[in-house]
């Protein structure tokens, strides 16, 4: 593969197949249409240019969403923009689920840099989440959780309960501090 | 036009898609992480930003490790608006998302310049404490890296969290807002070394959008519809955008500095464009997405489209 540079130009040369689609990218603009179609943004040739790909983009979202090799940057801004497409299911039983499984991944992190061992992230291969969310795991696990935080004092999953803001604003963590160290 | 494609979906999908939605929630919500900052005070702040996987992103990019140690305040605006999305529109009234809203006022808050010298009163991605000298007492005041960018962004979400009257902390940093984009349209400041033109004004834009949205009577309503309208004018001048022999509009990515992600350029295309939406009204907007389209690839798991543009044959530029 040659980068090369032209004025006001940059062109990446390479072999047609090498190159793989990413579910970033294609969220993102999957996301677009959704947004031109809803809207009705654009004129009618584009609103049919829209529909017409729409289902196309859509496919391959639902095929890659949890295939490692489809996502260069997860999690990214890319990745994540899925998230800006309707949710249909928000108020569903199902989110207790969600929440549960978020927590056990928070504290499994949470354990992992106070262990500070490295990158062995078997704590977070502990964690039992339903099958459907293994993938989940695997990309957690590429996450760096060791270097920050020779420098940043963290704190844990586990003590955010015990602070509540309310609306009062910032919270100063003088006994925090002793915490998390 | 409402749009509902989810009750057209067989359940197969349906269900699929409620997973595709759920596994990036979750894996957005595991990014999330708090910490406590000390301020020039002394005073140790609760923190919360979004950066577990900025380092493995990094690497991707070939960036410097040392890049947005406390993550990235454009990804901050964008994670917070999804989480409120994924909850149709509204965050859950719990301890949990009240600890995450307020601990990112607090990251925020720290990374405006307001203790120092000259203040701006505009926002940089991190802070270190510095202390003055050659005065009879010294003191201690937080050094920030000043981004048009990320200056945009931060204020996106104050906006967000601000009730409906204006407080003085957040019309002095608008003001300055203000001041510092038309400087920068004026090609001033930044705006020659600045290699995602597109990107800062889109993100502009978006607070702009906002402060209208949000303030409608306040005088500063009129000046973002004002500030907008320029920037939108930028977005399509010959610094920003070209077109080529086949009438297809792209991006300039100007910076060499930056030239080592033109091979992410629909990465920062979509990135950019996704503060804006509504400019596809536009067609050197739709050109642009059209031209990623055209740009996808067929697999056995459906036709996709890569982060590089693939360009088989030289193409020549006109401005």
């Amino acid at each position: 593969m040659v980068l090369e540079f032209l004025p006001h130009k940059l062109t990446w040369c390479s072999d047609h197949n090498q190159i793989k689609p990413d579910f970033g990218v294609t969220a993102s603009i999957l996301y677009f249409l959704w947004y031109s179609i809803h809207y009705k943004i654009g004129d009618l040739s584009w609103i049919e240019y829209c529909k017409e790909n729409f289902s196309i983009l859509l496919d391959f979202c639902l095929n890659t969403y949890d295939k490692i090799e489809f996502n260069m940057f997860p999690l990214s801004e890319n990745y994540a923009t899925i998230l800006l497409m309707p949710n249909n299911n928000c108020d569903s039983p199902r989110n207790t689920i969600i929440h549960e499984i978020i927590r056990k991944l928070k504290e499994a992190i949470s354990t992992e840099i106070a262990q500070r061992k490295g990158k062995s992230s078997r704590f977070i291969e502990d964690v039992q989440v339903p099958q459907e969310f293994n993938y989940v795991k695997s990309v957690i696990q590429k996450w760096q959780f060791t270097e920050p935080w020779e420098e940043q004092n963290y704190m844990k999953y586990l003590d955010w309960g015990k602070i509540d803001w309310g609306k009062t604003g910032e919270f100063i963590g003088g006994l925090l501090k002793g915490y998390s160290q | 036009m409402h749009f509902d494609f989810y009750s057209e979906l067989p359940k197969k999908k349906k269900l699929k898609y409620n997973l595709m939605l759920e596994t990036n929630y979750i894996i957005l919500r595991c990014e999330e992480c708090a910490f406590v900052e000390t301020n020039e005070k002394g005073k140790d702040i609760v923190s919360v930003s979004w950066f577990y996987s900025l380092k493995h992103i990094l690497k991707t990019l070939e960036l410097p490790q040392n890049l947005y140690p406390q993550g990235s305040i454009s990804g901050n605006r964008l994670y917070y608006e999804l989480i409120r999305n994924y909850f149709n529109g509204t965050f859950p009234n719990s301890q949990e998302f009240n600890f995450i809203r307020q601990g990112l006022k607090n990251l925020l808050g720290l990374r405006r310049d307001d203790s120092a010298t000259n203040r701006s009163y505009l926002f940089g991605s991190f802070f270190k404490v510095n202390e003055s000298l050659g005065r009879r007492e010294s003191f201690k005041y937080r050094s920030i890296d000043v981004s048009l960018r990320h200056t945009a962004a931060a204020l996106w979400i104050f906006i967000e969290e601000s009730s409906v009257n204006i407080s003085p902390y957040l019309e002095e940093s608008i003001n300055a807002f203000f001041n510092r984009t038309q400087s920068y349209l004026s090609r001033n400041d930044d705006w020659a070394t600045d290699g995602y033109k597109y990107f800062t004004l889109a993100t502009i834009i978006n607070t702009c959008r906002l402060i209208e949205n949000k303030f409608p009577n306040h005088r500063l309503a009129n000046i973002a519809l004002s500030v907008k309208l320029d920037c939108e004018n930028a977005m399509f001048h010959d610094d920003c955008i070209s077109r080529d022999l086949d009438d297809n509009y792209e991006w300039k990515v100007t910076n060499s500095k930056w030239n080592v992600l033109a091979k992410y350029q629909y990465f920062y295309n979509v990135c950019a464009l996704s503060r804006v939406p509504y400019l596809m009204r536009d067609v050197r907007i739709q050109s642009i997405i059209r031209e990623m389209i055209n740009n996808k690839v067929d697999l056995e798991f459906g036709s996709g489209i890569p982060t590089p543009q693939i360009n088989l044959v030289f193409r020549p530029q006109s401005n």
